[in-house]
C-alpha cells in the first residue's frame, strides 16, 4: 500500500528554487532516507508533506486519500528541532499532543520510559539537554500509535551518545513494522537503519530506490603505496580508463572501479609499471561513497 | 474537534504560564481596587461631581469601565501578542499543524481562547461594579442600576478588540520582545503622532482624525463626564470624541478587519 505519494511538487522561496517538480513514493513498512547536503530541499519536502509549507505546485496523497484532512493518528513527525512549550513539563507537553490527537488511551508514563525520560518526566522541557528534547519529540510522535513516523535530521546536534540512543530508538521503531521517512545527512545512520533511500540535491531528486539497487555493483579499490612513490600511483591511476579516483583517506586512495575488477590483475600492471603497492584491498561502496559520487 | 475542546486546548498550554498568571492576577486585584484611587480627593475639578458620586449607579458602570480600559490597553494588548509569540518562538503552532490541527482548527482555538477571555474578563467587570455600586456607596439607595448605553458589549468589545490587535501584531512580528514593543509603540506614539501631526495637518481640523482603532477603543468606554471637560478644553470644530454609538460600530469594523489579516496569515503563511 502506498503510505504517501508526491507528485509534482515544487516549491521556491524567492527566486531560490528549493524543490523542483519531486515525485516520490512510500509504500508500508519501509525505513525510508531522504538524503541531500543543506540547502537541498529534505527539510522543505517534508514541510509540505506535514502542511506547514504550502506547495507552489503539485500535489500529495497520505494513504491513497487526498490531504484533507489531515491523518493525524496515522502520522508522527518531529521536524528540524523538538519544538515543545519552556515552561511545561514532559508530561504537560504530551498532554497538549495527545489532546490534539484525540488519543487519551495513550499511557504517557509508559511512553517516557520507553524513550528513557520517565525520572524527569516532571522537570521543565527548558531545563533538558539537547538528546532529552529529542527523545521527548519521539515520544510526542508516537502518541496516537502511528504508522508512519517522520524525523528531520534526528540526531542533529547530538554527542556520540546521544546520537546511538537516538539510533537505537528508531531502529526499535523500525523493527515494530512502522514505516519511517527519514531525512539526515549522517549516511552512515542512513545506510544502518534505512531499507530505501531517496537523494535530493538543488531541489531536484536525483536518485531513488532500495539501498542495495543506490549502491549497485560498484565498488571500491583502496590502493597505497610508499609516501615516495605517490606521484607516480596517481599517474598510474590516472592511465587507466577503468579507474576513477574519488577520495583520499590518509595515505590510501579510494578509487572508483567496475565489479569485475581482478585484484591481482591491478596488482601486477602496477608492478609492471614499477610501483610496488603496499595497500591493496577491494570493497563494496559505502552509501556514503555512492552519495558523494552522485551529488558531486 | 469541538469548540470547547479547542478552547480547551489552549488553556492547557497557558494554565501554568507565570506571565498569563501574572497579567490574570493584575486583572483581577487591579479591576476593583483602583476605581477607589478617586475616593482619595475630596472634590474634582468641575465640571465634574464629587469623587463619591462616581460609585453610584449608573455612574459607577462608567468608572470601573474606564478603569478596565486601561488595564486592557496594557494588560490584554500584552496577552494578545503573548498568546501568538509564545506559539511561533516556540515554534508550537508549527508543531501543532504537524501533530494534526488543520489550520482552520488553529484559528478558531485562538480566535475562541481570545473571546473566552474577553467574556471572563467582562463577567468580572460586570461583578466588580455590582459589588463597588452596592458595597461601595454608602447608602445604596435603589437607584436605577443601568443607564450607560449597552456599557456591557462595549466593555466586552474593548477587551476583545486590545486582545485581537496584540494577537495581529504578535502574529507579524513573531518575537514577544519585538511584538510587545511595537504594540506599545503604536499604541502610545505611533497613532497620536498619525493624528495630531499628520492627519490634523494633512486634512485641516477634520473630524476623521477621531477615527483611529486606538482612539475608538479609548472612546468605548471614557472617563465618566471626561468627555465635556475635554472638549471645552480644546478650540477644535468638531466634538473630540466619538460616541458610543460610533465608536462601537468603529472598534467593530476593525476588530473584524484584525480578524480577517488573522485568518488570512494563518491559513496562507508557511509556518
Amino acid at each position: 500500500m502506498k503510505v504517501l505519494e508526491i507528485e509534482n511538487v515544487s516549491k521556491s522561496y524567492g527566486k531560490h528554487k528549493a524543490l523542483e517538480s519531486l515525485n516520490l513514493t512510500l509504500e508500508r513498512g519501509n525505513v525510508y532516507g531522504l538524503l541531500g547536503p543543506n540547502g537541498s530541499g529534505k527539510t522543505t519536502t517534508l514541510g509540505i508533506i506535514l502542511g506547514v509549507l504550502k506547495a507552489d505546485e503539485g500535489q500529495f496523497s497520505w494513504f491513497e486519500e487526498k490531504y484533507e484532512p489531515f491523518p493525524r493518528l496515522k502520522v508522527g513527525a518531529i521536524l528540524e528541532t523538538p519544538n515543545f512549550y519552556p515552561y511545561l513539563n514532559a508530561i504537560d507537553n504530551l498532554r497538549i499532543v495527545q489532546h490534539i490527537k484525540r488519543s487519551p488511551q495513550d499511557d504517557l508514563e509508559s511512553l517516557l520510559k520507553w524513550v528513557n525520560l520517565y525520572e524527569r518526566r516532571k522537570s521543565n522541557f527548558k531545563s533538558y539537554s539537547l538528546g532529552m528534547k529529542q527523545r521527548l519529540a519521539i515520544a510526542a510522535a508516537l502518541i496516537g500509535e502511528p504508522d508512519v513516523l517522520i524525523f528531520d535530521e534526528p540526531t542533529n546536534g547530538l554527542d556520540p551518545q546521544g546520537i546511538a540512543e537516538i539510533r537505537e530508538i528508531i531502529l526499535k521503531i523500525a523493527d515494530e513494522g512502522k514505516t519511517i521517512f527519514m531525512a539526515s545527512h549522517i549516511l552512515d545512520e542512513v545506510e544502518k537503519i534505512c531499507s530505501h533511500v531517496a537523494i535530493l540535491k538543488n531541489g531536484n531528486l536525483i536518485a531513488e530506490g532500495p539501498v542495495g539497487t543506490i549502491l549497485g555493483d560498484s565498488v571500491i579499490l583502496e590502493v597505497g603505496a610508499n609516501s615516495d612513490m605517490e606521484t607516480k600511483l596517481l599517474s598510474w591511476i590516472d592511465d587507466r580508463e577503468d579507474m576513477e579516483l574519488m577520495n583520499k583517506d590518509g595515505a590510501i586512495f579510494l578509487v572508483a572501479i567496475e565489479s569485475d575488477c581482478d585484484p591481482e590483475g591491478v596488482n601486477r600492471d602496477a608492478f609492471e609499471k614499477g610501483l610496488t603497492l603496499s595497500h591493496l584491498k577491494i570493497r563494496k561502496r559505502s552509501l556514503e561513497e555512492e552519495f558523494l559520487s552522485i551529488t558531486k | 474537534m469541538s469548540i470547547f475542546q479547542l478552547i480547551q486546548l489552549e488553556w492547557f498550554k497557558y494554565r501554568k504560564n507565570t506571565t498569563f498568571r501574572v497579567t490574570a492576577i493584575l486583572y483581577f486585584i487591579l479591576l476593583p481596587s483602583l476605581p477607589s484611587i478617586i475616593l482619595s480627593f475630596d472634590t474634582l475639578p468641575p465640571p465634574l461631581p464629587s469623587p463619591a458620586s462616581f460609585f453610584d449607579f449608573p455612574e459607577i458602570w462608567g468608572l470601573v469601565a474606564y478603569t478596565g480600559n486601561w488595564l486592557a490597553y496594557f494588560l490584554f494588548g500584552f496577552l494578545g501578542v503573548y498568546i501568538i509569540s509564545v506559539d511561533t518562538t516556540n515554534k508550537t503552532l508549527r508543531q501543532s499543524i504537524i501533530n494534526g490541527l488543520s489550520r482552520s482548527q488553529v484559528i478558531k482555538a485562538k480566535l475562541m481562547f481570545i473571546l473566552s477571555i474577553a467574556v471572563l474578563a467582562t463577567a468580572f467587570y460586570i461583578l466588580t461594579v455590582l459589588f463597588l455600586g452596592i458595597f461601595g456607596s454608602e447608602p445604596y439607595e435603589g437607584s436605577p442600576l443601568f443607564g450607560e448605553e449597552f456599557i456591557i458589549a462595549r466593555y466586552f468589545l474593548m477587551c476583545l478588540a486590545y486582545l485581537v490587535f496584540g494577537f495581529l501584531i504578535g502574529l507579524l512580528i513573531r518575537s514577544i520582545g519585538v511584538a510587545t514593543m511595537l504594540y506599545f509603540l503604536y499604541v502610545f506614539f505611533i497613532e497620536v503622532i498619525i493624528r495630531y501631526l499628520v492627519h490634523l495637518n494633512v486634512f485641516k481640523d477634520h473630524r476623521s482624525m477621531i477615527f483611529y482603532p486606538m482612539n475608538a477603543l479609548e472612546d468605548l468606554t471614557p472617563f465618566p463626564f471626561g468627555g465635556e471637560a475635554a472638549n471645552a478644553s480644546m478650540n477644535l470644530s468638531f466634538n473630540l470624541f466619538l460616541s458610543p454609538t460610533e465608536a462601537f460600530i468603529t472598534t467593530c469594523i476593525y476588530t473584524l478587519v484584525f480578524i480577517a489579516f488573522i485568518i488570512y496569515i494563518i491559513l496562507k503563511r508557511d509556518m
